[in-house]
């Protein structure tokens, strides 16, 4: 008796594997797609938080690939002020790697966590918004399972993306979907010297869908599209003579 | 009671009440003396700035009146009535609830009516007759002491020691030789108050184009009841509004308190704006916040709906908030900067520059459409990589990098009080300052490093070695 009871009130929030599919946000190499059950879901927040001090920056830059991958839309990043005294405040030039033109962008500076939330709320049903980023300072404890709850509502509805960029690692429930732990990986050299291509060193920390991982992904620009980057293995030795047959 | 104030050098009485007005004390007597006249004497010290606030503030309730309401300081208020009189049931009504209601609050005021913002002076402050009728204030004002022509203490003074005592005297008199002596000011003034000359009263705020209000007998209390009102009111505001095909650009409700004071809340919209549900919308974030210092107190009798700015609207965009995605996005604007404030909610315009702060300026997003160029800027290709996160104020590296060359790429870097090992850079890159500002500002050359321990960074140094000022070393943002 109970149990039915329970099965009805969750069965508003259940979906079949079909429409689970069609919610999903494809990212790219097969591997990631199919432990997320057919890329991540769009009726879910998710969070994004970075591996270390120092990969601020990199953890944006996967919240805003993400972004540019699930459409052409307006992208709206929330950003609570404290927060952009560690880290600084988004630069619409920098949108390039990503395909975000600044005409694109609209930035909102929130005092506190709450109102923060409220603004994604608020950004997240209105149609015409690709995806929202909410970026907390600290933990943000603030959104907590009951604040990412809300924000999951409001998903059901929509196909934007919800992503939630916590400054810091916060122990405690969430109601995400997913939870990635970010850092900068070695991109592809192209012999010229540099950085390299745009990489980033995934940790999949919380899958509602499955089972969690790391994988090392690269960016690319061109087709918005995420790709596997080759795992690294050690290069043959130059100076020993080929093996005789 | 006496209140007593600085006046050039002197510390003069400005205001004496009834009780030191018997004792024979006036207005402009030196403290010293009335201090020697009368030891017990209460002095409290004069407060422009406060007196002005007060003044302020009973001129914001008066727009229960006029949206034409002008301050008159140290002490009075000037209220255009034209075509206001009416509502209230005639001027006398007018005259009557005003001064009633001011009594109510604790003011002893006087008013008076008159055709003239001279007239109108005069009467109130020497006056006995309060409401003259068109075209009486010659006789209404001829029996009335000079003072009240609103001029200098030196020319009135010179008027008494000529032998005129009231305004009556001037009216007769040959003007060429008082106005060499006293100058011109005197007749403009009394032609002023005659009628003979125009005379506009300088409103606190201009009068909103389009205004709806509702008093209520018994006044609201329940936050739910103000906005049910509001929602009424917006529906009537959108049609005038859509009578005259105008769109509202800025919104202000105005919540009049039984006890006097007025609260206004002012919104901007970033397009014209004729949507009823959305004008409430606007302004329930503003009434649901904390932050917002509503309190009803003994509750409202009066909430007004006024459109300050408006924009032609054509009838076809009716609905917005169920347009296409540019109006969505514009609605959500607004709806953000009302709570938020108008500088936290911005949009982002490419600016044809090299300065990388300067390069992407953000601007309110309700101003982002008059500023949007027709066009945009050319896309300079040979750009460098920009980062995703900027500093807003460049951040100082906590050392000089020790670096293979002094004006070399750094390798090792301590910022934040962290070490960090450069394992591979992009740059320099060159910025010369824009000379022709005219600030000399030192040329940057800017490196992008990746650091051992992840950090992507945009470091750049300020000011050229060999130069009489030591380089020095910023990081001015992130990389993904």
């Amino acid at each position: 008796m109970r149990k039915a009871g329970v099965s009805r009130f969750s069965g508003r929030f259940s979906v079949s594997l079909a429409q689970m599919q069609e919610s999903g946000l494809v990212l790219g190499p097969a591997a990631l797609d199919e432990i997320l059950g057919g890329g991540l879901d769009r009726h879910r927040v998710h969070e994004i938080v970075p591996a270390g001090l120092f990969n601020l920056g990199t953890a944006a830059g996967f919240a805003c690939a993400l972004a540019a991958r699930n459409g052409a839309g307006s992208v709206v990043w929330i950003q609570q002020c404290m927060a952009a005294l560690e880290g600084g405040r988004p630069y619409g030039l920098g949108g390039a790697p990503f395909g975000i033109a600044s005409s694109r962008w609209l930035l909102v500076e929130t005092h506190t966590a709450k109102d923060t939330l409220w603004a994604m709320e608020e950004s997240l049903r209105t149609p015409g918004v690709t995806a929202v980023i909410g970026e907390l300072a600290g933990p943000g404890e603030m959104a907590d399972l009951t604040a990412t709850r809300r924000l999951n509502l409001v998903l059901q509805e929509r196909r934007a993306l919800g992503l939630l960029l916590r400054q810091q690692f916060r122990a405690g429930t969430s109601a995400c979907g997913t939870r990635w732990r970010v850092a900068a990986a070695q991109g592809r050299q192209d012999g010229l010297g540099g950085i390299g291509t745009l990489a980033f060193a995934l940790t999949l920390e919380k899958n509602q869908r499955g089972p969690c991982g790391a994988w090392n992904v690269e960016w690319n620009c061109d087709e918005a599209s995420f790709a596997a980057l080759p795992v690294p293995v050690a290069a043959p030795a130059r100076h020993r003579p080929p093996r005789a047959a | 009671m006496v209140i007593a104030g600085a006046v050039g050098n002197a510390q003069l009485l400005t205001a004496v009440n009834d009780a030191a007005a018997r004792l024979g004390l006036s207005i402009g007597l030196p403290l010293a003396d009335a201090r020697a006249m009368f030891p017990a004497l209460s002095v409290a010290a004069m407060d422009e700035s406060a007196d002005q606030a007060l003044l302020e503030q009973i001129g914001g309730w008066c727009l229960r009146y006029t949206p034409l309401v002008g301050l008159a300081p140290p002490d009075g208020l000037t209220l255009d009535i034209t075509g206001c009189a009416h509502l209230f049931g005639g001027e006398q009504y007018l005259h009557r609830d005003l001064l009633q209601r001011l009594q109510r609050f604790g003011f002893a005021a006087r008013a008076a009516i008159a055709d003239t913002v001279g007239a109108a002076y005069a009467l109130a402050r020497h006056g006995k007759t309060t409401i003259v009728p068109p075209g009486g204030q010659r006789e209404a004002m001829a029996d009335l002491p000079l003072s009240g022509l609103r001029l200098d203490m030196e020319i009135i003074a010179g008027l008494k020691t000529s032998g005129f005592t009231c305004i009556g005297a001037l009216y007769s008199l040959p003007r060429a030789p008082l106005a060499a002596r006293f100058g011109t000011i005197l007749w403009l003034q009394l032609d002023r108050a005659l009628g003979r000359h125009d005379e506009a009263i300088a409103p606190r705020q201009l009068a909103p184009r389009f205004t709806v209000e509702r008093a209520f007998a018994e006044p609201l209390v329940r936050m739910e009841d103000i906005l049910i009102i509001t929602e009424e009111l917006a529906a009537r505001l959108t049609l005038l509004l859509g009578e005259r095909g105008q769109g509202a650009r800025r919104l202000t409700l105005l919540l009049f308190r039984l006890d006097g004071a007025v609260q206004s809340l002012t919104a901007g919209t970033s397009r014209p704006l004729r949507d009823a549900a959305f004008i409430r919308r606007l302004f329930v974030d503003r009434l649901t916040t904390r932050d917002c210092d509503y309190d009803s107190g003994f509750g409202y009798d009066l909430v007004r709906l006024c459109a300050d700015e408006t924009e032609n609207l054509d009838a076809a965009q009716d609905g917005l908030s169920n347009g296409n995605d540019a109006q969505a996005l514009a609605c959500l604007a607004d709806r953000l900067t009302a709570r938020l404030g108008k500088q936290h909610v911005l949009r982002l315009m490419e600016q044809d520059t090299h300065t990388p702060e300067a390069a992407c300026a953000a601007l309110p997003a309700q101003m982002a459409r008059e500023f949007a160029p027709a066009s945009l800027p050319p896309q300079d290709t040979l750009l460098g990589a920009r980062p995703l996160r900027l500093f807003s104020k460049p951040q100082p590296l906590d050392n000089t990098p020790m670096a293979t060359a002094p004006d070399g790429v750094p390798l090792r870097f301590r910022w934040r009080r962290v070490a960090h090992e450069v394992v591979a850079h992009e740059g320099p890159e060159r910025i010369a300052m824009e000379w022709w500002r005219g600030e000399e500002a030192p040329t940057r050359d800017y490196f992008r490093v990746a650091c051992k321990d992840g950090a992507r960074l945009w470091l750049y140094r300020e000011g050229l070695y060999g130069k009489a000022a030591e380089p020095r070393w910023f990081v001015h943002g992130l990389f993904a």
